[in-house]
């Protein structure tokens, strides 16, 4: 099961209403406005929180999306690039985000660099078609993967920071 | 359609402009305090920590907020009030509180409590306001209402004196209105001026509710004014101010007075409220001759008449009792100083008179002949002295005591001693008020007079204390003392006087003590005299004894060898018997004239001439060692020795060291002797008539002749006597004597009167027969 914090934090973002994929011409429209609407309250209850850690964006039809996130482990700042697709049976399909210089480092991922979500999201995701968007996929896939993958890889020393750790937390 | 689209793009822009707005930097508070400890600890920030521990301040602000604080409390704030109001440690608020200070001039920090200068202004008004409606108001009073320290509100409320407090101070004590001054300036002179006797400051300011501590500079300079006549004397609490008028009839009175009496007494002075009279009188009567006494000062006229009755009792070698002359309130020690004054200015009688009993004044030839009344008393008692030997031992005795006088007091001079210590301290006692107030010196005057006379005592005893302390006890060793007369005698005997009637005791006990001294040594004097001149012709009459003595010595032993000599003839018991008789009479008789003389020598009389062996022990033990010895072992041999022993002691008697005699004997003289010893025994043959005493004689007679030696004998022996005579005299003779022996014996043995005067009878024929057989007896030659 996802984690008290974690919990609190999907409550939070707001529910989408719209269950339309890229595919569904007319209705992907109010669906790509409920989910940036989602991500927006999403980004600022984060930074109301102090717990601001990815960006994104998305091409102009919103099917392609792509970003940096963040996370910050014994006072320095790790940052990847995240870039996933949306799928065309999205919203039942949740969209896979990978992030491609961590690709072959870890066990728990993909090929090209997919994070291999744990066990619970999927069936969630199911349960909550088409209640859940990118915003819950951040939250509840992207977010406690790095909390449990980025020590770890650390640890092993597959990662390391960049030297420029002052610089981008100077860029924050 | 495209609007929709349209919406998207808006949306995504909103999503880029939310992700990219800056996250706020929400730290927890943990954090927060941490990271504000290192910046603190790194001394990058200075900050002050509230109380709550909510908030951090900075000082620069905690300065603000003091002062914001400060305006807002009025211009008075304390430091603790501070701390609790801005929730911040009173700590940083008193370093802060300097800095304030500093910014601010007008700022005082007093007793931590922050003032402003418009606080003081407002409360200088405050209390100036309070000092117009009151005209009187005293720093302790402000005190109290404002709460603050008395040098900081005296100073800034002086400093606002006449600005803004309109009011004056003189001690800085009291503040008050001029309005206030002026009142009580007209109350004061109004009341002083109708004062017209001295009073008490004190009881005025009481009575009239005085600003007391106005008054006195009001009064002061009232009187500097001449508004007001009198005069403010003594200390502030005590003061009293003297009108003019009451002073001025003050000085009439004692002058008055002092003209009058010739004398003022200060207790008087005292009486009309001047305090220290002493002085006054000097100051009144400067120019005048005065004499300034404890008690008093007495002027000139009285001097002079005292003066003058002085020179008459020394002209008429009489005394006179000053005290009469003068004011009965005068204490003795002052009547005692007059007469010395006096006497002392008097140099004609300065010598000639003596002071006695402090008041009492007599001439010489007063004492002088109060002294020659004891002349004939002292000879009386002279002679009585001499007589009961206490002179004799006094004077035989070596050490020397030069001032027999003292002895002679030293009978009274315990209960001196002690009356001495009581006036000590009696005088201890009331030392300081001795010299004070005497209202009833009438009443104490008896009393007053015996100290005085003490006390004059003490002048010449005093300084010789310690030397009289030795003589006490040389005088506890030798336990015989030349006494006169002791004081009282000495006292009764002046008071008896013709010349001393109707004179106080005090003159006669003073003249007492005063000639006691003159009368012991004229009076140790006169028996010396006595003594020497009664040892001078004793000593004649002793050089006549003892030759006389070494006469009767020389004869006596010159016998008693004689005798001895006799014995020889003699054998056995009747020998001894012989010579104990001889030691027991004219040996012993001879030894006690010897003892009785080396007693007298000694100075121990005895009116007996014969001792028995008991006082004869008693008489040698007396004497010094060395005859004492010799004589001790005469009177042994006197008592069971033999004749020679005897003897031979006798030649230590009468040699040097005891009787220091030559006794010759002379062969010569022993003849004369032993024919003058006949020649006597003849004669008193002649002479007797007593039967029994002739036959002892005739005995002797015949026992000298036949053996040519004499032989001492009592009557008891006079039937031994006869019997050894057997054989040795004209058998006539001895049947003659035999027959009278054996009558003598029935005359005296029978009881019968007519028998005795019978035999009496034919004893008195025989009596002739036996003298003339004894009387022409020739000694029968030995051969024969």
């Amino acid at each position: 099961m996802v984690d008290e914090a974690t919990k609190r934090t999907l409550s939070a973002i707001p529910l989408l209403k719209t269950k339309a994929g890229p595919r569904d011409k007319d209705l992907w429209v109010p669906r790509l406005k409920e989910e940036y609407q989602s991500l927006i309250k999403y980004v600022e209850n984060n930074k109301q929180n102090d717990n601001d850690w990815f960006r994104l964006e998305s091409n102009k039809d919103g099917t392609r999306w792509f970003g940096k996130c963040w996370y910050i482990h014994e006072l320095l700042k790790y940052e990847f690039d995240i870039e996933f697709d949306i799928p065309v049976t999205y919203p039942t399909t949740a969209p896979e985000i990978a992030i491609p210089e961590l690709d072959g480092k870890t066990a728990k991922m993909y090929r090209g660099g997919k994070i291999c979500l744990s066990d619970h999201f999927k069936p969630l995701w199911a349960r909550n078609v088409p209640k859940f968007g990118i915003a819950h996929a951040m939250a509840l896939g992207l977010g406690p993967w790095l909390a449990v993958e980025v020590p770890d890889l650390l640890s092993k020393g597959l990662i390391k920071h960049k030297e420029c750790g002052d610089a981008a937390a100077g860029s924050n | 359609m495209a609007s929709s689209w349209e919406e998207v793009k808006l949306l995504a822009a909103d999503f880029q402009r939310a992700q990219l707005t800056s996250s706020i930097q929400r730290l927890s508070d943990r954090n927060c305090i941490e990271i504000v400890k290192k910046l603190i600890s790194l001394k990058l920030i200075d900050v002050v920590f509230t109380t709550s521990g909510k908030e951090y301040i900075t000082p620069q602000h905690l300065q603000k907020e003091i002062n914001d604080e400060l305006i807002v409390a009025g211009g008075r704030i304390d430091l603790s009030t501070l701390a609790t109001t801005l929730q911040v440690d009173i700590s940083h608020i008193e370093k802060a509180v300097p800095d304030v200070l500093r910014s601010d001039k007008g700022t005082k920090l007093v007793l931590d409590q922050l003032i402003t200068e418009s606080y003081m202004d407002q409360l200088a008004e405050e209390v100036n306001e309070k000092l117009q409606q009151k005209g009187e108001l005293s720093i302790a009073e402000i005190i109290e209402a404002y709460d603050m320290p008395t040098d900081s509100l005296r100073s800034s409320l002086l400093s606002r004196m006449g600005s803004i407090v309109k009011g004056q101070t003189d001690d800085k004590e009291v503040i008050f209105t001029e309005a206030f001054v002026t009142m009580h300036r007209y109350r004061i002179r109004g009341i002083l001026t109708a004062v017209t006797r001295p009073v008490q400051m004190s009881t005025l300011i009481k009575n009239y509710a005085l600003p007391q501590r106005v008054v006195f500079n009001i009064v002061e300079q009232l009187i500097s004014q001449k508004k007001l006549l009198g005069s403010l004397s003594g200390q502030r609490e005590r003061a009293i101010y003297s009108p003019e008028i009451y002073s001025r009839a003050q000085r009439d009175w004692v002058n008055d007075c002092f003209k009058q009496n010739g004398f003022l007494e200060y207790d008087a002075l005292r009486r009309l409220g001047i305090v220290d009279p002493e002085t006054y009188a000097k100051t009144i009567l400067q120019g005048t001759k005065v004499l300034f006494l404890s008690s008093a000062c007495v002027g000139e006229r009285l001097l002079d008449q005292i003066e003058a009755s002085v020179e008459e009792a020394h002209l008429t070698g009489s005394w006179v009792d000053v005290v009469t002359m003068l004011p009965s309130q005068l204490t003795s020690s002052d009547v005692q100083q007059v007469v010395s004054t006096v006497i002392g200015n008097h140099k004609s009688v300065k010598d000639s008179m003596h002071i006695i009993a402090d008041s009492i004044v007599a001439s010489n030839a007063l004492i002088e002949s109060c002294l020659r009344t004891f002349e004939p008393l002292m000879v009386t008692k002279g002679e009585k002295d001499l007589q009961s030997g206490v002179a004799r031992a006094i004077f035989t005795e070596k050490e020397p005591c030069p001032d027999e006088g003292k002895r002679g007091r030293h009978g009274d001079d315990e209960d001196v001693e002690t009356s001495k210590k009581d006036e000590r301290r009696k005088k201890a006692a009331s030392g300081k008020s001795g010299g004070g107030t005497q209202g009833r010196e009438t009443k104490t005057k008896a009393t007053k007079k015996k100290y005085g006379k003490k006390r004059a005592n003490d002048s010449d005893s005093d300084e010789d204390e310690t030397p009289r302390g030795k003589h006490t006890a040389q005088v506890s060793s030798n336990k015989k003392e030349l006494v006169f007369m002791s004081r009282q005698e000495i006292v009764k005997h002046l008071v008896s006087l013709e010349l001393l009637q109707d004179c106080p005791d005090e003159l006669a006990s003073g003249i007492g003590d005063f000639i006691e001294r003159q009368l012991a040594a004229k009076y140790r004097q006169v028996v010396r005299s006595m003594f020497m001149s009664s040892m001078n012709a004793s000593a004649t009459s002793r050089r006549k004894t003892h030759s006389e003595l070494q006469e009767k010595i020389t004869v006596a032993l010159g016998s008693i060898s004689l005798y001895a000599n006799g014995l020889d003839v003699f054998d056995g018991e009747l020998k001894s018997q012989l010579s104990r008789y001889l030691l027991r009479s004219l040996c012993t008789d001879l030894v006690n004239s010897i003892v009785i003389y080396l007693a007298s020598e000694q100075g121990t009389e005895c009116e007996s001439e014969s001792l028995s062996t008991d006082a004869r022990l008693k008489l040698i033990n007396k004497l010094n060692s060395t005859p004492k010895e010799v004589l001790l072992k005469i009177h042994q041999n006197l008592n069971g020795g033999t004749i020679d022993d005897f003897l031979a002691t006798m030649e230590t008697v009468c040699g040097a060291g005891v009787l220091d005699m030559m006794i010759r004997s002379d062969r010569k003289r022993d003849r004369q002797t032993m024919t003058s010893h006949k020649m006597s025994l003849l004669q008193q043959l002649e002479t007797s008539s007593d039967p029994a005493l002739t036959l002892h004689i005739a005995v002797s007679i015949l026992v000298q002749i036949q053996l040519q030696r004499m032989v001492h004998f009592s009557g008891k022996f006079v039937p031994q006597m006869i019997a050894f005579l057997r054989g040795k005299i004209e058998k006539e003779v001895f049947e003659k004597l035999v027959e009278f022996q054996n009558m003598v014996m029935k005359s005296m043995s029978t009881e019968d009167p007519e028998e005795k005067s019978r035999l009496n009878e034919s004893l008195a024929g025989d009596l002739k027969t036996l003298k003339e057989l004894v009387g022409n007896y020739k000694r029968l030659s030995e051969s024969k």
